[in-house]
Parts: C-alpha cells; structure tokens; sequence
C-alpha cells in the first residue's frame, strides 16, 4: 500500500513540467546554445501561443535578437515592427525603438534611424540613455546634418564630461561638396578636367590623351582625305568618349563626395566607440 | 488514499488529452508559419514534429505541408520527394499531392515522369478526372505531341469551371505552336552573308540587324576608302578591312545562332504560359 502511494505520488511530480511554460525557456536555452533558427521557432511558438500584446512583445525582442545574432538585420527589424502597443510598457518599448533604430542604421535607413529615436522621445520624454543619444549622432553625421549632429555632440560630451573634440566638425561645416555638374562641365569644355577636379588626376589625364588622340586622328583623316575613316571613326569614337567622360565625371565626383563623408563618419563612429568602451 | 488515485487519474487524462491537442497544434502551428512565409522556420519545426511517433494522418500532414514549403520556395526536386511520400490513406492530401508532384515533374521538362504520375492516379470524382485529362493534355502540349494533345482535348468539357477557361488556353497555345513558323538557320546565314544584318532581321531580331547592316556597311566604306587612296598595302586598308571580315563573318554566325535563339525563346515563352495554365486549375481545385 505504502509503495502504491509513493508510485502514485511520483507520477504526480512528473506531471507538473507539463503544466507549466517552458516554451521561452527552451528558446532561451537554444539561443544561448547559438541555436538560432531552433530559438526563433520556440519563440515565434510562444507568439502562436500567447495572447498578451506585451508578452508577444517580450518574444519578439528576443526573437530579433536571434536574427541579429545571424546577421540578418532585415528579418530582425521586420520582426520588431510586428510590435504593438509598445507605449504601454516603458522598458520593452525602449528597448524596441532603440534595436528598431539600431537596426535601421545597419540597414543604412538613417532616417528612419532618426524616427525611431523620436518615437522614443515622445513615448518616454524622460528617458536618459547614452547609447540613444550616440545612435542619434550616428544618424545626423549619415543624414549629412553637421550642425544637429555637432551640437549634440557637444551635449553628450558636456553631460559625460567626456571630452570629445566637436570642433573635428568645423571641417564639414566649412566643406563645401564637389558639383557633379561642374565636373560634367568641365569635361564638355577640357575632356579629362572633369575627372580631375573630381580629384582622381590620372584617369582625367588618361581621359585627355585619348579624347587629343581621337581628335588628332580625325584632323589628320580629314587633312589627307580620307572623309570616310575621320568621320565614322574619328568623330564617331570621340562623341562616345567625350559624352562618356562627362558622364564619368559626374560618377567620380558623387564618389569623392561619399568618400568624404564616409571617412569624417568612420573618424566620429571611432571617437564615441573609444568613449564608451573605456566607460 | 482514494484521493490519490483520484488525482492520477484526472492528469493521466488531462495529459493525454493535452498531448492530442498538442499534436494538431503543431500542425496548425506550421501552417502559421507558412502563411506568413517563415519557411526556414515552418521546416525546422514540422522536422521537430516528425521526429515524433505519428499516426499516418500525422505524417502524410507533415509530408504535405513540407512538398508546399519547398514548392513555394522553388526548390521543386525536394517538393517532388515529399509530395510523393504522401500516402493515399487521406484521398484529399493524397490528391492534391500527385497533381503538384506531376506539375513539378512538368516544370523540371520530366514530361514521362509526369505523365506517368498522372496516370498512375485513379478517381471517382468528376473534378479530379477532368484536371486529370487536362494536366495530362498540358503535359502532351508541352511535349509538342500535337496528336496526343488533340486526342486528349476531345475529353475537354466546360462543365467544370475549375478548368473551363483554361482549357480554351491550351487550345490557343496549341495553335500558335502550330502556326509558328520554323525559321531555317542556314537560310539566315545565307541572307546575312547577301546583306550584313539580314539574317537577323529574318529571325526576328529587327532592330539589330539594321544595326549591324549600319555598322558593316561604314566599316566596308571605310576599307574601300584606304584602298583607294592610300593603296592595298597601306595600314589603314588592312586595319579597316580586317575589321571589316571579322565583322561579316561574326555576323553571319551570329545570324545562324539568332534564328535558334528566336526560336528558344518563343518556345519557353509558350512553355511559361502553359505551365501557368496548368497551375491555375490544381490551386482553384483544391484552395
């Protein structure tokens, strides 16, 4: 009788596994295993299961963050902008605007970085974090918003006391980009110039000497009467190089002014990154 | 004492119950997943699902569900292994089954295999029996084997709408493969060789064979120009002239092939339009 009730007792305990939710555990489980698509699954099987707007919201955080982990940032940011409702809990909500906006930079969507941020603002006025404000710097500097971005910098810094040098931004205040149409202009007037007011002098210079050549050819074609080869080679040939010049100027210089940018932008993502990491 | 066994005996029917329902949750869990096009995830979790002891409607679920996935996903070699899995024990899967793994069959231009499925399923039903002959009659057509084709359209009926309309497209299409003209390679090459850019023009590529009759035409001006005043031995002669030939003969070769060319891509235009017309009927069917 004693071991029938001990049997019996046993079963009981082995069913109360059953009744509880072990679901996101076991995605949890999988994601810290580096599983990633198997935690997906198990919380996306959460999402499928539960009915609480700001439990879903919880799952798919997390379930984003297995998509980072996989270096798919699409399908995370796709997954955050299943949310809903995220006003009514401050700390998921935060935390999806701001992965939303992180993500949104990865993807190269700087404005839509930019909202994000705002949305944070307007749902969560007193919300205080380093790392939004750093995300909206990173966002102004892509948007080409040197002013915006230098005077946060310099809030960021002071409220830090970090000591960062804003003044780097003096130089893009004062940059004045390279036209595409002066540089197209240019190579209308002096094939090759285009090019090398763009800044890149050898393919202006390589530009030149076959657009003389070409010219070269059709006078000397002309002079000894041979009308045919001048015109339909020379003249021929020296329109689709004048005008592809041209167009190739108008590419360098939208190239140069990316450059530019990108390495003032890599200077700036430098400085916060040393910041904060010796924070 | 009594209560324990009370007790035991409610969850030992509390679990079993709760392990039906889960199974037939998973299975609508899967189709959650597709329907929202997570198909990395959908095969993942019905490969989960699989791994469990399944009764044969279970499996033949998961087997179906999986043909879809890869289906959708244009992987149409793993769709084809799973569709054909699918046993007969439920008619609906079963049915739908063969007629995707036949049309697979048919995309991947394994028009016997197809053709070999199809007949191989049998029917009571009026619906199937007429997909059935006009699958069958799409499979011929793609074969170009007018008289197979001719002999299955005269099963076509308009009783079912599933298939009405589309039964008058594989006629229209029968029709234009019929009418169109075979254009001869060698004849291209022929005009090409009269007129630089001829051939081209014959097998249909207009624009480019004016464009290459212009472009011979000034390259030829262009050697007769050096030869005349500069002499046969001048640089600009030969230079002039070796582009010239190259260029001729290029495009006396290039015409040949054009004609081919042309040809393909009508044929896999008509193709394209054949195998949708065969797809619409199976998914009006059985969605």
């Amino acid at each position: 009788m004693q071991l029938m009730r001990r049997f019996y007792l046993l079963c009981i305990f082995l069913f109360v596994p059953l009744f509880t939710d072990a679901q996101s555990h076991i995605a949890d489980s999988l994601f810290m295993a580096g599983n990633y698509l198997g935690a997906r699954v198990e919380y996306e099987h959460s999402i499928f299961s539960s009915e609480l707007p700001l439990h879903i919201n919880d799952l798919l955080l997390k379930k984003a963050q297995c998509y980072k982990a996989e270096n798919d940032f699409e399908g995370a940011y796709q997954t955050l902008q299943r949310a809903s409702s995220i006003e009514n809990e401050k700390k998921t909500g935060i935390k999806i605007l701001y992965e939303s906006a992180l993500l949104s930079l990865l993807l190269n969507k700087s404005d839509l970085a930019l909202s994000h941020l705002e949305e944070i603002k307007y749902y969560f006025p007193d919300t205080t974090s380093r790392l939004l404000q750093v995300l909206e710097i990173l966002s102004l500097n892509e948007l080409h918003r040197w002013k915006d971005a230098q005077q946060k910098l310099q809030a960021y810094s002071l409220l830090y006391n970090l000591g960062l040098d804003d003044n780097v931004y003096s130089s893009m205040l004062n940059y004045v980009p390279k036209k595409t149409t002066t540089a197209e202009i240019l190579s209308m007037l002096v094939p090759g110039t285009g090019q090398m007011y763009a800044g890149y002098f050898l393919k202006g210079l390589t530009s030149t000497i076959i657009n003389s050549g070409l010219i070269l050819f059709t006078i000397y074609s002309f002079s000894h009467g041979f009308y045919l080869s001048g015109a339909f080679t020379g003249v021929a040939l020296f329109y689709l190089f004048y005008n592809g010049g041209a167009a190739f100027a108008h590419r360098l210089t939208e190239q140069k002014n990316n450059e530019v940018y990108h390495k003032f932008n890599n200077s700036i993502k430098k400085q916060l990154l040393e910041v904060n990491t010796v924070e | 004492m009594s209560w324990i066994k009370v007790l035991f005996t409610a969850l030992l029917g509390i679990t079993s119950t709760t392990a039906w329902s889960q199974s037939s949750q998973d299975i609508k869990f899967a189709q959650y997943l597709i329907n929202k096009k997570y198909y990395d995830e959908a095969i993942y979790s019905l490969g989960n699902y699989s791994k469990k002891t399944l009764s044969v409607n279970q499996k033949d679920s998961v087997l179906y569900l999986l043909g879809n996935i890869y289906y959708n996903q244009q992987k149409l070699d793993s769709s084809i292994l799973k569709f054909d899995l699918v046993s007969n024990h439920n008619m609906r899967l079963h049915s739908e089954s063969v007629f995707f793994s036949a049309f697979n069959e048919a995309y991947l231009k394994r028009f016997s295999v197809s053709e070999k499925k199809l007949l191989a399923f049998q029917t009571s039903d009026s619906t199937l029996q007429t997909l059935k002959n006009f699958e069958l009659a799409g499979v011929q057509l793609l074969q170009r084997n007018f008289y197979a084709f001719d002999s299955m359209a005269g099963y076509f009926n308009e009783r079912h709408f599933v298939t009405a309309k589309q039964q008058t497209d594989l006629i229209n299409y029968r029709s234009i493969l019929k009418n169109f003209k075979k254009k001869k390679a060698y004849k291209a090459g022929l005009l090409s060789a009269v007129i630089p850019g001829a051939g081209k023009f014959y097998a249909g590529y207009r624009g480019q064979g004016f464009f290459n009759f212009i472009v011979a035409g000034l390259l030829g001006l262009q050697a007769w120009e050096g030869y005349k005043k500069a002499g046969p031995e001048s640089f600009r002669f030969i230079a002039y002239s070796t582009l010239f030939t190259s260029f001729y003969i290029s495009n006396i070769w290039g015409s040949t092939l054009a004609v081919k060319i042309k040809r393909n891509e009508i044929s896999n235009a008509v193709d394209a339009q054949i195998l949708f017309a065969m797809h619409i009927p199976i998914r009006s069917t059985f969605h």
